[in-house]
């Protein structure tokens, strides 16, 4: 079924629209860590070869998704890398203080704003609808060990249609065709060309 | 006016063709017969019998006199029975169905409600993404982005949806809107119940209050929107969102969902503008995050779900778009979506291109072409019944006995409506 790997790449190239927006911390003056950094440029990488990818979904080009599927699979890991260093951040910063301080408190309603609603917000004490923290730790773990399941769950979905691409016999490349027309193209396409060619023989081999 | 319309929709209808017509006619009798005769398959029970089921809640808990709910409903019945206004009012009974449950959801009861969470969504924003974005885009404000974030947000959202609509009906191919509708309406439906059902704090509420509790008896807040209504002295956000009928609903983003199916439905009929539909969603991901209205990862939920939603209905309920084509009233017929065809892989085991590789490469013996009763191909051997060639062009003779490539689900000629 093509819909799987198609609603897997859709999915994944939402998340990595994040990069793009953590990237404006350039020119918002937000500080940001070298973590952060390497993670927000990783994610518009995987987002411009993951696009590559749902494009040809329907006439795959088996090279294409031979570096799709490998950067996928990259990503999978690296994300959970990234997932654990975050985890670990987060709850050092609020173990630090039961009310941490914000990066940017009240930077964002601005002080005018501040005069008009919290009337009510600051005046009720009520606290028996609140969530206690087992609960928010509860959905915290919960929130975070779904999309990992899921990014297993379309890794698997992934590297099930590279393999049945490689296998196909309608799918297969000419290298020679390519091979030709590369004298012909600039320094970028024979890049990326060469890392498809790469990606292309690692998954022939495993897959 | 008439003659520019003429000339840019209608002048390539086909002669004769119902297809793109409406219904006119006023008599209650025409939907009756219609629902005497129908048979309701397992999709339409579940269907119904999931609106039904939320409509007859909000009916019970809402907290307006019966009269008047009562009275209500039977307008709705009214407006169902006659076939002029059922094309649009039924088919947009998934529309229907959230608003009531969304205007419904101001007078649950706080001690049947969920606890709020106020960490969870900054938490996971900064598990998956590294930061709260939304702190990030909001940390320096000014006047010029504000109105830039505004009109998205603020102005957009509430018109899009019916603009939409009403170019879907005209350059989209017949019965597209109520794919629309379906898809719109069951998005919100499922975004308002997660909403009613995890209780979450939007970041306007950390940067007010922290991450200290929350609870029902709070206000909601206009966050960046608030300046706006200092910009032209108005009360409309403030008042707005102060009162809003799902204050904690900040997951998901329906917003993002809303903004998100509007792309992929107009994606789908004007494919060659896709960008621009892109764009659009970027542009209210950031006005949202700079308005300090929602997380990332409430955007995410949200578009998420409409992806899904959009997929299934393009699935099973879409007419396909004709290329080139951007009149209701040029389509002769309507086509929908296979699903199997769709697939890459799809074809004819018979089809040599479509076995596998390693078959292939191990049984193709030359000497044994003469004799075998196989079907292994051989460019000479054309006579023969049993032969198959590997060449793209005799592959697609195989696709001739196969299913249509679209599938038709109606007539020429005969009347549709949306």
């Amino acid at each position: 079924m093509v819909h799987l790997p198609k609603i897997a790449l859709g999915v994944l190239i939402f998340n990595k629209f994040s990069g793009m927006y953590g990237i404006l911390a350039l020119f918002t003056g937000h500080p940001l860590d070298f973590v952060q950094w390497t993670f927000y440029i990783w994610s518009v990488f995987c987002l411009l070869v993951f696009i590559a990818g749902l494009r040809q979904v329907y006439k795959p080009n088996v090279l294409t998704m031979s570096a799709v599927t490998f950067v996928f699979s990259m990503d999978t890991v690296v994300s959970c890398i990234y997932c654990l260093w975050f985890t670990a951040v987060w709850f050092s910063q609020e173990g630090a203080s039961d009310n941490p301080a914000l990066k940017s408190a009240g930077s964002a309603l601005g002080p005018a704003h501040e005069g008009i609603a919290p009337r009510a917000l600051t005046t009720t004490t009520d606290t028996s609808k609140s969530a206690s923290t087992g609960y928010e730790f509860f959905f915290i773990m919960l929130y975070t060990l779904i999309p990992l399941a899921a990014r297993f769950y379309f890794n698997f979905i992934i590297i099930a249609f590279q393999q049945q691409l490689i296998h196909s016999g309608k799918y297969s490349f000419d290298q020679n065709d390519v091979e030709v027309n590369l004298h012909n193209r600039n320094f970028f396409f024979r890049c990326k060309y060469r890392f498809e060619k790469w990606c292309f023989y690692l998954c022939k081999r495993y897959l | 006016m008439a003659n520019w319309f003429q000339r840019t929709f209608l002048a390539n209808r086909p002669t004769g063709s119902r297809l793109a017509n409406l219904e006119t006619s006023f008599d209650p009798k025409i939907n009756i017969r219609k629902l005497k005769n129908y048979h309701a398959s397992v999709s339409d029970i579940c269907h119904y019998g999931f609106l039904g089921s939320v409509l007859f809640f909000t009916f019970i808990v809402n907290p307006a006199p019966w009269i008047f709910k009562i009275l209500f409903y039977l307008a709705f019945l009214v407006l169902f029975l006659i076939p002029a206004t059922s094309q649009f009012f039924f088919n947009a009974l998934p529309v229907f169905t959230w608003l009531a449950l969304y205007f419904t959801s101001s007078s649950f009861d706080a001690t049947y409600r969920p606890p709020i969470t106020v960490k969870v969504l900054p938490a996971i924003e900064t598990i998956l993404y590294g930061d709260n974005l939304s702190d990030i885009l909001a940390t320096s404000t000014n006047k010029p982005l504000d109105i830039i974030a505004w009109l998205p947000y603020g102005i957009f959202h509430f018109g899009a949806p019916f603009v939409v609509a009403a170019i879907l009906f005209i350059c989209g191919p017949p019965t597209i809107l109520r794919g629309y509708a379906f898809a719109f309406g069951y998005m919100n439906l499922f975004g308002v119940m997660t909403q009613n059902l995890f209780p979450a704090a939007p970041p306007w509420y950390k940067i007010i209050n922290g991450l200290s509790p929350a609870n029902y008896g709070m206000h909601g807040s206009p966050g960046g929107l608030g300046r706006i209504d200092e910009y032209f002295g108005i009360n409309i956000y403030t008042a707005g969102f102060s009162n809003s009928a799902v204050i904690f609903g900040a997951f998901p983003s329906l917003h993002s969902g809303c903004a998100t199916m509007e792309a992929l439905f107009f994606s789908y009929v004007f494919p060659k503008l896709t960008p621009l539909f892109v764009f659009y969603v970027c542009w209210l991901w950031w006005s949202t995050m700079y308005l300090t209205h929602h997380y990332f990862v409430d955007l995410m939920a949200g578009s998420v779900l409409s992806y899904l939603i959009f997929q299934y209905t393009k699935y099973f309920h879409l007419p396909l778009p004709e290329k080139g084509v951007y009149s209701r009233w040029t389509y002769a017929e309507i086509h929908k979506f296979n699903i199997w065809q769709a697939d890459p892989f799809y074809g004819s085991r018979a089809d040599v291109e479509n076995a596998p590789l390693s078959v292939l490469e191990t049984d193709f013996e030359l000497n044994s072409m003469e004799n075998s009763n196989s079907n292994s191909p051989s460019i000479f051997d054309e006579s023969s019944p049993r032969s198959v060639s590997r060449s793209s062009l005799t592959s697609t003779d195989n696709l001739e006995q196969e299913p249509p490539l679209r599938t038709s689900t109606a007539k020429s000629n005969k009347q549709r409506f949306d």
